[in-house]
């Protein structure tokens, strides 16, 4: 029995009349979204990558948000609310990033959102930010398009790759008394590794110096392709940008060929488990520059986030410089919706963080500060290195002494 | 013709349900495929607020990439259960539409309609050299080529994104059909939905036609087709081109619906991902491709939603399990799948088709022509 072309068009008829009907009542029935604002509880939307390829520094920086998040609500909250962190795990995926994104606009409404930690597809919702208003406070990384010129209603929340290479290279070319530095710099064949090699190199070639860019997989199991390159170059320091793993394989092959130059790397590498990894003897060379403190380096100011991170059961991860980095935008997003008053609003929250916002970050971070031309909001960085010894963190001065690096 | 394709076909038409519950199944898919849209976006039906875990913790963006997916993931279907060309370089061609369709926007200035033309068009002819290593390889070299073919695709989208386009991506222009902007969720949904389908029933109707039978009888038993007169090297590169078509039109659309693509997007996982909703839906069919692409895209959504109206627990274990929520929803999905593959080894459409015909077999029409 096959069906004829008048069955099939009142089949078609029927059911655009069925369907057409049914949009007009729901339509009218429309009501307006609220900002994520109850009588009892705040709804705060965090992306982040906590079970995909970039989780092992993503999922810590989730679990620090949380854990400050529930610190302050075990407090009482702000203003009497709760803030409900509602999570979503993007797996380091564009598309999941954008689902998730459109979730908190109206699905479920939130006041605002953090995380983002996926340059491309934060770059991509620049234009669904400043259409949606839905204010996106502290990302896990910063794309150059949306902080310059500043995306109305988002606010980093990470030091960014450019302000890591210059005190990097400041720094070492300094301690290191050199005229004009030849370095090496081992960087993942990604964009994130070519945006910073051009950052390193502007800065070099700033000092006067030269630079080498060696691409490294990010999948690579072995770093003597490499290392044998740097060997032939014989720099004064290297620069490294990756994953752990990088770090670790590059320092280890270094270490192997016999080359005792420091090494310095992205803030994202400076966890505990790359310095046990290493071991004193390869790990004494390698430093890091970040704009966050681990709680080892300054126990005194991270005496609130290291007992926070005991009682969630995250104790272990309180050194990790992605915890803290997450701990930091959780009490900065509290202390914003604390500012704006009794009844938050998403526009109300954007406007204050446009007017001009400081938070207090205890010292776990350089200065926090956001007004209508900077959007970036952390800036300041200073060099660490791990004393083995004393298992803690130790920083090569404070914030302010690197200052004179930025441009 | 093979025996087992004549009897698909005639089963096909043994199995037609009467005219007046026709009617009324078309009818009400179609009121609920226009309705649904509103429902995603409004969250209410008929005036009626529903929770988010009510609407299955799925919002309007899945949907319209879930429409996305299907076409991909069809045309995959097409590719590897139909013509029986198994190729794990499926992503490659949705890299190729997405770049083809930012370069024809962004450099030639075309219109976004004819971007998508491009896309297919250059996916087509791709699809022709990506099959041709099928011409002198089989089984495992021939998966290993069509591996290639992914790097070659993402490594040249790399270099033509840092050369041309920021490293964060490549920004792709407005979709725009004259004065008419495509900007928001429901316009898309509209938009996406009579290509998904179209798309699907093209691919489908081919089948039933003699080029159709022809890639049937080839997946079948290749050396009997080509001993009926089917050219099997030419057939191989027509499918290839045609599946590959539908993927950079996909492609394409994933470009202009994120607005901005980076060549990171198309890794060999995005490539398995396709094999895995092919898997799971079941191969050799179009309805498989659909079904494992809704599956695959949003069941991990609704264990989320169903994850997060957990709030709390008594005891350590409990506390555990809160705060790695992500990986337990994972470990779930990952077991629902296994337990898919274990019991329903041709897919979910395998699985349902024999209950279906079950159904049509207790019911007093089966048989009636």
């Amino acid at each position: 029995m096959i069906t004829t072309g008048k069955t099939r068009l009142r089949a078609v008829f029927i059911g655009t009349l069925l369907g057409l009907g049914a949009c007009v009542a729901d339509a009218m029935a429309f009501e307006s979204p609220q900002d994520g604002v109850y009588t009892d509880r705040i709804d705060w939307g965090m992306t982040a990558d906590m079970s995909g390829p970039a989780s092992a520094a993503q999922a810590p920086w989730g679990h620090g948000f949380q854990t400050a998040i529930k610190a302050i609500n075990e407090k009482g909250g702000v203003n009497g609310r709760k803030i409900n962190v509602l999570t979503e795990d993007t797996r380091y995926d564009a598309t999941v990033e954008r689902v998730a994104y459109d979730k908190f606009v109206s699905q479920t409404p939130t006041l605002g959102t953090s995380g983002m930690g996926n340059s491309s597809a934060q770059t991509a919702l620049v234009p669904l930010i400043k259409r949606n208003k839905l204010p996106v406070i502290g990302t896990y990384t910063t794309a150059k398009v949306a902080i310059d010129p500043p995306t109305p209603y988002f606010y980093g929340g990470f030091c960014g790759f450019k302000e890591m290479a210059q005190v990097g290279i400041g720094f070492f070319t300094d301690h290191l008394k050199l005229q004009s530095p030849k370095v090496a710099l081992v960087h993942l064949d990604v964009a994130s590794g070519k945006e910073y090699s051009s950052y390193v190199e502007a800065a070099v070639t700033a000092r006067g110096g030269t630079v080498k860019s060696i691409p490294i997989k990010v999948v690579a199991a072995d770093a003597t392709p490499q290392v044998l390159e740097i060997l032939a170059m014989k720099p004064d320091y290297v620069a490294i940008h990756g994953v752990p793993t990088t770090a670790i394989l590059v320092i280890k092959a270094m270490k192997q060929y016999g080359i005792d130059v420091p090494a310095f790397a992205i803030t994202y590498l400076g966890t505990p488990g790359v310095y046990e990894n290493l071991g004193p003897d390869a790990g004494k060379n390698y430093y890091f520059v970040s704009c966050f403190s681990p709680a080892s380096s300054d126990p005194k100011a991270a005496a609130e986030m290291a007992a926070a991170a005991d009682k969630a059961g995250f104790g272990p991860l309180k050194d990790d410089i992605n915890f803290v980095a997450g701990w930091v935008v959780g009490t900065t997003v509290a202390q914003a919706i604390a500012k704006v008053g009794a009844e938050p609003t998403r526009e109300k929250l954007a406007d204050m963080l446009n007017a001009g916002f400081t938070a207090n970050t205890s010292g776990l971070s350089s200065e926090l500060k956001y007004t209508a031309a900077d959007h970036e909001g952390l800036h300041g960085l200073k060099p660490l290195n791990y004393d083995y010894s004393a298992k803690a963190f130790k920083s090569y001065g404070d914030y302010k002494d690197f200052d004179k690096y930025l441009k | 013709m093979s025996n087992g394709v004549t009897a698909y076909l005639v089963r096909l038409r043994h199995n037609a349900l009467p005219t007046t519950l026709r009617v009324i199944g078309v009818a009400v898919l179609l009121a609920i495929l226009l309705y649904l849209p509103y429902v995603l976006q409004f969250r209410s039906i008929f005036g009626v607020r529903l929770s988010n875990m009510q609407l299955l913790n799925i919002g309007l963006s899945q949907v319209n990439l879930t429409l996305i997916s299907i076409i991909g993931a069809v045309s995959l279907n097409y590719l590897t259960g139909c013509a029986g060309l198994v190729s794990v370089g499926h992503a490659a061609f949705f890299a190729l539409g997405s770049m083809v369709a930012a370069a024809t926007g962004m450099h030639l200035k075309l219109p976004f309609l004819a971007t998508l033309v491009a896309a297919m068009l250059a996916g087509a002819m791709a699809g022709v050299v990506a099959g041709l290593p099928s011409l002198r390889v089989r089984g495992l070299y021939f998966v290993l080529s069509t591996l290639a073919i992914h790097f070659i695709v993402v490594f040249v989208f790399a270099e033509y994104q840092y050369a041309f386009h920021d490293v964060t991506g490549v920004a792709v222009g407005d979709a725009k059909i004259g004065s008419f902007e495509i900007d928001s969720g429901i316009k898309w949904y509209f938009f996406l939905l009579p290509i998904t389908v179209l798309s699907c029933l093209l691919m489908r109707n081919t089948l039933f036609h003699r080029e159709g039978r022809a890639v049937l009888a080839m997946r079948d038993n290749e050396l009997a087709a080509a001993a009926a007169g089917i050219d099997v090297r030419i057939l191989k590169l027509k499918v290839f081109a045609f599946s590959s078509a539908f993927a950079s039109l996909a492609g394409a659309l994933q470009a202009y619906y994120l607005s901005n693509v980076a060549a990171e997007m198309y890794s060999l996982n995005f490539a398995i991902q396709f094999i895995a909703i092919i898997i799971v839906g079941g191969m050799g069919t179009i309805g498989g491709g659909v079904i494992g692409a809704i599956v695959w895209l949003l069941l991990p959504s609704i264990l989320m939603g169903a994850a997060t109206e957990v709030k709390s627990g008594p005891g350590d274990f409990a506390s555990f399990l809160l705060a790695h929520r992500p990986q337990i929803v994972n470990l779930i999905f990952g077991s629902i799948v296994a337990l898919i593959l274990i019991f329903a080894p041709h897919g979910i459409a395998g699985f349902l088709r024999p209950l279906w015909q079950r159904m049509i077999g207790g019911l007093p029409w089966r048989g009636r022509t």
